[in-house]
């Protein structure tokens, strides 16, 4: 139906030959008796369709249907069920198909003589295993500890089963991880603060808006379903303001343009803040009974705030700011889109809690069609089954109070020792300057340093400090040249998992839909592989099981499914605990506001509003009583509810 | 499948040999070094081709990984499907040849993960088309028929732009050796082919798979 | 009227992404050259906003199509149910009237299989129910799939600036125009 062209068929001749019984005669050495039936090979129009999840650290997260045939992805599209994706995927997507069988994929794991050298050498994965388990033991033996192993992985590949690198990495031991976020953390610890939690509203109510303000992000690029809704709350009657220091696509869908100087987000909205004030135009019935802090912020408002500061702040006249503020008060409901450009500021984390402020004010927090929308990791809330995993007996590792890596729960273990941890934001420096013992071995995966972290050129001088990198990747990075060994890794196609968004509330599952190209494996396949390597090298040295049946492990990643098996590896925490610590952010570790409490407070254009407001209701004035929705559209389990249909099915 | 004795088929039929043709197919399939040397020393034999003196075999690993393996792009990838003019393995190329390893009553180990397109599989078949046909018997002309498509409609179409790629790269002598006499064979069959051919098959049916 | 199928290209709502020209590519895998859907950003006089706004392009099922008109061997034929314009590749002899003779550019020459093709409306997936792939893909719902007979035309464009006026033909295809939002410049 799609592929064109096939020439074979197009031959008469060929079409009745088969050389029924000649396979055992044949003199050939590669090709093996084909067990399957020798008859007509092709059956145009039968596809077999798979469930796919885009694995990308994006907005949308897309629900993908994919179409396959003698084993051969034919076409993709976005799956109709989700009806935030809608049938559509985006132009990344669409070349999903072309990723998987690009004749330039890592296929085999490979081992290079000399770093940058390009001297290449095929291995198989028993030897590839068997180089990585006898350094892992050599730096063991040589440090009595493994904190000389490190790990920096991040949001390459964002199906949860892909946690089994950390999984795999606690399951030797204890060792050195980069943690952190390069990502969103400030704005992380604003909402926080602001709303004791970062829960956004479900962006298809978005639609029920009555004014939108996208501020500092650019959903046209980079969230292109969520356009879908602001453009029909436009149509409904919605102005959308856009405010960019770039012209964006999507700024030119708005009805307003403004491009303010940058990082003086935040001035602009103090100034509509004061003028909202100055008008009356607070939402007093909102303050009085969910704000706290609200008469300090008043008066902080009024002591230090002007819109002429504003606009001179910003460069958006005062005249502008006063319109736009007064429309935003009016308007019912009201919501502001927060980028996750404007907090990658010196003043990130206060310029979040304005915006936060002037939501709230307005009475906007916790509204169907309002919201101070940033983010959500509310259907985070897995068992985390592959990540945790417990240290074989008499591991030792770092002492003492230990930043918290993401997803690390073995706090619950109450052991003595610890991993260390180092910041993912300095990943060169750290591997300089880390000692007692070095950090002397890498492993990398989802992730490319070379083109993601800071110091390029430092990096080179501290990847030469290790004494061996282990890449895992799809395609040749320039951390793969930078490493001894690379392990051919499989793409959304090739393995099983399930990925979610830290935007909508869907789920997606991901099936597998082919063989695994070439040589490659699941990081799952990966973890036991090792232990089945480290196991007989030197019994007892990885807890990580030695056989994986990956789709019985995606499984294990849902509360039903993890009864049997998920005690023994945990420890004293209860399942409950687990689950709903990995849905609390702060308990995930994913902001660094223990260690540095003051990033987000003390850089802002004057000093931090100081306003607040009690973790969302649900439920306010009589009208909206019914609304499921709120600042809490769904809770993870009936999130869960929502997408068990395609799980099932 | 090593128990097949070589010795009633016909080595004239192809140049370098039954044996060159196994050479060719285990140089492409070769994972290491000493892979490497065991056929190209093979080839230089069969095809009476020199190999130097002197050959550092570990550099010719390095060399042969860099063109046809990995993990970096391949100036020359060894799949047909390469070679379209949006190359994606497991294209209509790697099925048809899937196609005609099936009628064989044959499949690549492991189908679906090592595209069946390998330059290594076509050769392979190959070697097994070429047996039944001096064979004789009543597989042999259709065991003919299908070696005539294998080269003429199939691999005439991508083996020489693979053989170019590899030309434009400065590849080691014995990378060049495998691919002058991969050239040389090709050249040969197609020849012998001409010859033997009494009618062209004409393109009839073009649209007939379409949609 | 009688039904006319027609895609309904809403420049207000296209960000210009081209996942609906992908997604026909994906689809179909037209050999290199061959494109059926391409999106072309509109000149600075038209739209003030270099690359900022978009039409979306393919063939526009005429309702006198010159594709039709010009072909020598009927390798043309326009559905009776829906409008849809067809060529029958397996018919054409490659002589390339049609595309010189279509205005819009919609049919392209295969080289490969030395014959002419074009955007087919997806019709097999209309006889089967489902959207045309690229309407089906498309994010922002701006490209969409309208039956001329039943379409209330309000701000419907059917010659939007840029666009070949060719009323003899009577191309199908409706342009909702972009819009340009007030600039507040710092």
């Amino acid at each position: 139906m799609t592929r064109k062209g096939n020439s074979l068929s197009r031959r008469g001749f060929l079409r009745g030959t088969a050389l029924a019984g000649a396979a055992a005669m044949l003199p050939c050495g590669l090709l093996v008796p084909n067990s399957a039936e020798a008859a007509e090979a092709f059956n145009p129009g039968d596809f077999t369709t798979f469930r796919n999840a885009c694995p990308r650290n994006c907005y949308d997260t897309c629900s993908i249907k994919t179409y396959v045939k003698d084993g051969v992805v034919q076409f993709i599209e976005g799956a109709q069920e989700s009806t935030f994706t809608k049938g559509g995927l985006c132009v990344k997507g669409y070349s999903y198909p072309r990723k998987l069988y690009s004749p330039n994929r890592v296929k085999y794991p490979m081992v290079q003589d000399g770093r940058r050298s390009g001297k290449w050498r095929r291995v198989s994965w028993d030897e590839a295993m068997d180089r990585i388990a006898k350094k892992i033991l050599e730096l063991k033996e040589r440090d009595d500890n493994l904190l000389g192993l490190g790990l920096t992985k991040y949001s390459g590949n964002f199906g949860i089963t892909n946690y089994v690198v950390e999984g795999m990495m606690s399951s030797l031991g204890y060792t050195t991880r980069f943690v952190g976020t390069p990502c969103w953390p400030a704005g992380i610890d604003a909402q926080n603060y602001d709303m004791g939690n970062m829960w956004c509203n479900d962006p298809e109510d978005m639609v029920k808006a009555k004014y939108i303000i996208v501020w500092g992000a650019n959903p046209a690029w980079c969230s292109v379903h969520t356009m879908k809704y602001i453009m029909e709350a436009k149509r409904r009657g919605a102005k959308v303001v856009v405010i960019d220091p770039v012209f964006t696509q999507t700024a030119a869908k708005g009805d307003v343009f403004w491009q303010p100087e940058t990082s003086s987000d935040g001035a602009l909205a103090l100034g509509m803040a004061r003028h909202i004030l100055d008008k009356g135009m607070v939402d007093r019935e909102f303050v009085n009974t969910y704000a706290i802090g609200f008469d300090e912020f008043e008066d902080y408002l009024r002591n230090n705030v002007t819109v002429e500061w504003a606009a001179e702040k910003s460069g958006i006249p005062a005249e502008q700011i006063r319109e736009v503020a007064e429309e935003f008060a009016s308007a019912d409901p009201a919501t502001i889109w927060i980028g996750y450009g404007l907090q990658r500021h010196v003043n990130g984390g206060a310029t979040v809690r304005s915006i936060d402020a002037l939501v709230a004010m307005t009475g906007n927090v916790g509204r169907e069609g309002g919201g101070a929308r940033y983010g959500h990791l509310q259907t985070w809330g897995f068992n985390y089954h592959a990540m945790i995993q417990s240290p074989p007996e008499g591991s030792k590792g770092f002492v003492g109070g230990a930043a918290k890596g993401e997803f690390d729960f073995t706090e619950a273990d109450e052991a003595s020792y610890s991993n260390r941890t180092v910041n993912i934001n300095k990943t060169a420096q750290e591997i300089l300057d880390s000692a007692d013992p070095a950090i002397s071995m890498l492993w990398v995966s989802c992730k490319n340093p070379f083109a993601q972290d800071f110091d390029r050129p430092k990096l080179e001088k501290a990847f030469d400090k290790l004494e061996m990198v282990v890449s895992v990747e799809q395609f040749f990075t320039e951390t793969v040249a930078n490493s001894d060994i690379v392990l051919p890794v499989t793409t959304l196609f090739e393995e099983w998992t399930v990925n979610v968004s830290y935007w909508h509330y869907w789920l997606g599952i991901n099936e597998q839909a082919v063989k695994p190209l070439h040589e490659s494996k699941s990081n799952l396949e990966i973890a036991a592989l090792l232990s089945k390597k480290m196991n007989e090298l030197s019994p007892g040295s990885c807890t990580f099981p030695q056989e994986v049946d990956t789709r019985e492990w995606l499984g294990k990643e849902f509360n039903k499914a993890s009864t049997t098996t998920s005690a023994s590896a945990t420890g004293p925490t209860s399942r409950t605990d687990r689950s709903r610590r990995s849905w609390h952010p702060r308990q995930r570790g994913m902001t660094t506001s223990s260690e540095r409490p003051r990033a987000s407070t003390n850089s802002s254009p004057s000093s931090a509003p100081r306003t607040g407001t009690r973790p969302c209701r649900n439920t306010r004035k009589g009208a909206r009583a019914t609304t499921p929705s709120a600042c809490s559209p769904r809770t993870p389990s009936s999130a869960f509810t929502r997408s068990s249909s395609i799980w099932t099915g | 499948m090593s128990n097949v004795s070589y010795s009633d088929m016909k080595p004239h039929q192809i140049s370098g040999g039954i044996r060159g043709l196994q050479f060719l197919r285990d140089f492409f399939a070769a994972q290491d070094a000493d892979g490497i040397r065991a056929a190209s020393e093979g080839i230089s034999r069969e095809f009476g081709s020199q190999l130097p003196d002197v050959v550092d075999w570990l550099e010719v690993e390095y060399d042969f990984n860099r063109l046809f393996v990995g993990p970096a792009a391949l100036p020359a990838p060894p799949y047909a499907s390469a070679y379209e003019d949006d190359p994606t393995l497991m294209s209509p190329r790697t099925l048809e040849v899937r196609n005609l390893y099936r009628r064989m009553g044959l499949a690549t180990p492991d189908q679906g993960s090592i595209p069946d397109d390998h330059i290594s599989f076509e050769l392979d078949a190959l070697l097994g088309l070429v047996a039944l046909e001096n064979a004789g018997g009543p597989n042999a002309p259709d065991a003919s028929a299908m070696r005539e498509w294998l080269v003429l409609n199939h691999m005439s179409q991508w083996v020489p732009r693979f053989i170019t790629a590899v030309t434009e790269e400065d590849a080691s002598a014995p990378v060049l050796l495998a691919i002058r006499s991969l050239e040389r064979w090709l050249d040969a069959e197609r020849d012998r082919l001409a010859d033997t051919q009494t009618e062209q098959s004409g393109e009839e049916d073009v649209h007939d798979q379409k949609r | 009227m009688k039904k006319q199928y027609a895609f309904r290209v809403d420049a207000e709502k296209c960000i210009g992404c081209f996942t609906c020209a992908m997604a026909c590519k994906s689809y179909y895998q037209q050999v290199e050259g061959v494109i059926w859907r391409q999106v072309y950003p509109l000149k600075e006089e038209i739209y003030p906003h270099r690359e900022r706004a978009f039409f979306s392009l393919a063939c526009n099922h005429c309702e006198d199509p010159a594709c039709l008109n010009v072909c020598p061997v009927v390798a043309y034929t326009k559905r009776e149910e829906d409008g849809v314009v067809v060529h029958h590749q397996e018919k054409c002899i490659g002589c390339g009237n049609c595309i010189r003779s279509c205005p819009y550019g919609a049919p392209k020459y295969n080289p490969v299989e030395k014959r002419a093709e074009k955007c087919s409306f997806c019709h097999e997936r209309l006889d089967a129910g489902l959207e045309p792939a690229c309407i089906m893909s498309c994010p922002t719902e701006a490209l969409q799939l309208v039956d001329l007979a039943k379409l209330n035309e309000t701000n419907e464009v059917q010659f939007p600036a840029g666009y070949p006026k060719m009323e003899k033909l009577n191309p199908s295809t409706r342009f909702i125009l972009p819009q340009a939002p007030k600039m507040v410049r710092r």
